[in-house]
């Protein structure tokens, strides 16, 4: 049996977390096949609670789990805590399965046609601006089985397939690099997304050829789905995972649940359910996911749990605890986290704007309590139009503050699901997400 | 056929930290296996983690051959070395009592702030043989602390970190190391206004994004690096050396590279006395690409390994952080989401800043800054210098000071 059943010691609540990981991975790069990979891994992450406290270990050998768990049991290493969050209580125990695969299992297609698919692309790199370039692709086809003391057994199987395409442009004296990616749950949906290419990189020359620097100072700014994704993410995202508030009834409180901490137009929510890289139906407690509002109509309404920070802080638990892979234990992570859409057109967005900047694409944010995101392509918006492109080095500003400046929002969301890196915390990076919004006017943002 | 096999071990014991407090105890011991294939100018490889058939994985990368993966200069020959860094590190509930020793104090001495995040004692050893005389192992012991303070009431989900990394654990001394700072919290900067400033980095992290990037052998010869048009040029300092370092005696780095490449001298001069001299390159880069291979092949053992720039860090200018400053200056402590543009443009945000007397001690918290500069003149006229001194006794960086303009 792949996962095998598991004699759980008596007296401690214990979980296993098995899992199966086969992935591939493809490197071409200026033409030349770099690397063609493909490895499957099994594992399993083993958690005790004992005397309020965690014991976790990791193995390959899962003939030995039981017998692992038992010695964890037995282990002295922890001496006991008074006063600990009753984490089990917090715990339901489910027997459920959940297959999400679309298309064919990325495993069972043959590396060559993953090679071959790559290859048919490398002409959109003849162009004499492309000094250089980079093609990868990368899947991932992963089994769990959560088994716990409780009686939970929860099985899942799902998948990831993405691509990623880094190009070096130069003319003249002017230089640009830049990144395309795409993908989703499937080969089938990757080699679909790929067919865009050709135009990013015609997009990128365009605005290499003729982005000029812009003034630093406050402006209007406009931030694209996948932008206003980022910066959900990275801005308020962080802040609702409550593992950070632990052993800070201050903050708790500075933090309360109704607390308006931005736009009455905006909501942010995070989401276990949708399809893509953060599709967690379950989470890494055996949890089962629904939708977290974080922000509704601009006032705090909750946050991310797993089952200790939920029974340390006597909150409602979310479905937030994920683990990179079986050699780590899970904390509280997001899944898929957007803004929800508003009520205007993408055009009336754009045009309540007099002179502003559109952030098409960026290459990176951060989120503290200044957030930061460093634009890669933007443009100038003049009389509610897009206009020239510019070349702006990062925007940044104080989270809550721009949460409360936030006055424009359209009335569809896209959700960027690219396959290739991921939310990092700590020592836990890549952890596949997702994340996602509508267009979004902010009415001051600082633009450096 | 040649065959070459690289093994990583890992063995951890991991202290989670929650609210100042030991919350849990986490082991590994992990071992990752790669089995290269080199024949007639091609590459296979195959790998696992855990306890695998070796034979088996040589197998499978034998049939990986066929897809003919370019290798022109086969492995790595005749090559050895063995080094350990480190000794004994305590473990399971030897290693909780150590972690206790740390936080006990500063609950007590700095109830202010709240603890979290891990404490890791890690074993690795790592070794890369072939059958035409390349042996290589490299094992080392490190203990490290991670710790995120967060200040009580703090809306930041962190305002500060203890960052230790040591071949033995020191509680005492850590405490020593972060405690000046901790100490010096509440109090304000007198006398900080924005504009020109000296500004003091503890190591080259925030500032080394684009010489990372840039100073690969392949794109400076494809033409795509920022610095490729420049190549054997003065474009910064004379006084502005900046080394690739595989110094086994001076750093807890390996000799030899993933290619099992040994370099002749450890020290490379990426950039010297401001001059762009050369990027790094594995030995499959170097011979694609027409460019020297310079012991830098890394990577995951699933994949070839690649070309990147390692442990890296100015030449030091002079030997102490005072000898660089004459007053007040900025010290950076931490500051995430910032970057540099192709043309040297940099624009960083400063999370956490101090504002330090001549001799580095703190004189005042700044409020969040954000710092902008261009890396031609940072490391140009701007440049101060580099210390010999490292920036504690458990942090193998030297304080690297500059001129910037500092915004409020």
């Amino acid at each position: 049996m792949e996962f095998p059943e598991v004699d759980f010691p008596d007296g401690v609540y214990a979980d296993v977390r098995y899992e199966r990981v086969a992935s591939t991975m493809v490197t071409i790069r200026d033409g030349s096949l770099e690397d063609a990979t493909a490895r499957s891994t099994t594992g399993a992450f083993l958690r005790v609670r004992k005397g309020g406290r965690w014991l976790y270990a990791s193995t390959t050998d899962l003939r030995s789990i039981s017998a692992r768990l038992a010695a964890m049991a037995r282990s002295t290493a922890l001496p006991a805590v008074k006063g600990a969050p009753d984490v089990e209580s917090q715990l339901v125990a489910h027997k459920a399965q959940d297959r999400r695969i679309e298309g064919r299992v990325v495993s069972t297609i043959p590396i060559a046609e993953k090679i071959d698919l790559l290859r048919s692309q490398m002409g959109v790199m003849q162009r004499p601006t492309v000094r250089s370039w980079g093609a990868i692709l990368l899947d991932t086809h992963r089994t769990r089985r959560f088994v716990s003391s409780q009686g939970a057994d929860v099985r899942r199987e799902h998948q990831v397939a993405g691509w990623g395409w880094q190009f070096a442009l130069a003319e003249g004296t002017r230089t640009w690099s830049d990144r395309a990616e795409g993908g989703g749950e499937s080969f089938e949906e990757l080699a679909a997304t790929i067919a865009r290419l050709p135009s990013h990189v015609e997009h990128s020359e365009e605005f290499m050829r003729h982005a000029e620097p812009l003034e630093p100072g406050p402006r209007t700014v406009v931030l694209a789905p996948p932008v206003a994704g980022v910066f959900a993410h990275e801005s308020f995202g962080h802040k609702s995972e409550a593992d950070f508030m632990l052993g800070d009834p201050n903050m708790l409180e500075e933090w309360r649940i109704g607390k308006p901490v931005g736009s009455p137009i905006l909501s942010i929510a995070d989401d276990g359910t949708l399809p893509g890289p953060g599709y967690t139906p379950y989470d890494d407690e055996g949890q089962r996911a629904e939708r977290t509002w974080l922000v509704k109509d601009g006032q705090l309404m909750g946050r991310l749990h797993s089952a200790e920070t939920a029974a340390a802080l006597g909150e409602s638990r979310s479905r937030n605890a994920r683990a990179m892979d079986f050699t780590f234990e899970p904390m509280v992570r997001m899944t898929t986290t957007f803004i929800a859409p508003g009520s205007s057109t993408k055009e009336e967005v754009f045009s309540g704007v007099d002179d502003g900047i559109f952030i098409e694409r960026c290459r990176h944010g951060s989120g503290m309590s200044t957030f930061t995101i460093a634009p890669s392509i933007a443009w100038r918006i003049r009389g509610g139009r897009i206009a020239e492109p510019v070349r702006v080095n990062v925007i940044t500003g104080s989270v809550f503050e721009t949460l409360g400046l936030i006055d424009g929002l359209s009335d569809e969301i896209e959700l960027h699901r690219a396959v290739l890196g991921g939310c990092g915390k700590m020592e836990q990076y890549p952890l596949p997400v997702a994340f996602g919004g509508p267009y979004v006017r902010v009415s001051r943002m600082m633009v450096a | 056929m040649n065959r070459e096999i690289v093994r990583l071990r890992t063995s951890s014991s991991s202290i989670g930290v929650a609210d100042g407090h030991v919350a849990s105890l986490r082991t590994k011991d992990t071992l990752e296996t790669a089995v290269r294939i080199y024949a007639n100018g091609h590459v296979g490889i195959a790998s696992a983690v855990g306890q695998t058939d070796e034979d088996a994985l040589a197998s499978a990368a034998t049939e990986a051959l066929a897809l003919e993966i370019p290798h022109a200069p086969g492995p790595a020959r005749d090559a050895t070395s063995d080094m350990t860094h480190g000794g004994d590190l305590p473990e399971g509930d030897a290693l909780v009592a150590e972690v206790e020793a740390l936080l006990a104090p500063l609950r007590k001495r700095f109830p202010t702030f709240v603890y979290s995040n891990r404490v890791t004692a890690q074993k690795t050893e790592l070794t890369v043989e072939n059958d035409v005389g390349v042996r290589h192992r490299y094992a080392a012991t490190e203990v490290g602390v991670g710790l995120v303070i967060k200040e009580r009431g703090s809306p930041n989900i962190m305002d500060g970190a203890l960052v230790c990394e040591a071949e033995a654990f020191d509680p005492a001394g850590m405490l020593d190391d972060v405690s000046p700072w901790l100490d010096a919290w509440e109090r304000k900067a007198e006398g900080f206004a924005p504009g020109r400033h000296t500004v003091v980095f503890r190591g080259l992290s925030e500032l080394d994004g684009r010489f990372r990037s840039e100073l690969l052998g392949r794109r400076l010869a494809t033409g795509a690096s920022m610095f490729a048009a420049r190549l054997g040029e003065r474009v910064f300092s004379d006084r502005f050396t900046l080394i690739d370092s595989r110094n086994a005696a001076k750093h807890r780095v390996a000799p030899f590279d993933l290619e099992g490449m040994l370099r002749s001298e450890p020290d490379l001069a990426l950039i010297e006395s401001g001059v762009v001299k050369v990027g790094v390159a594995s030995r499959r880069e170097a011979a694609r690409y027409g460019v020297p291979a310079t012991g830098n092949a890394t990577g995951p053992l699933q994949a070839l390994p690649a070309g990147a720039v390692g442990h890296l860090e100015p030449a030091a200018t002079v030997s102490t952080l005072a000898d660089l400053l004459d007053g007040p200056a900025i010290l950076v402590d931490f500051s995430a989401g910032g970057d540099a543009n192709e043309t040297g443009e940099v624009g960083l945000p400063v999370q956490l800043g101090w504002w330090i007397d001549g001799q580095g001690r703190p004189l005042g918290r700044l409020p969040q800054l954000m710092l902008s500069g261009n890396l031609y003149r940072l490391f140009g006229e701007d440049y101060v210098g580099t210390t010999t001194e490292r920036v504690g006794r458990f942090r193998d960086e030297p304080f690297v000071v500059v001129k910037m303009d500092v915004h409020g």
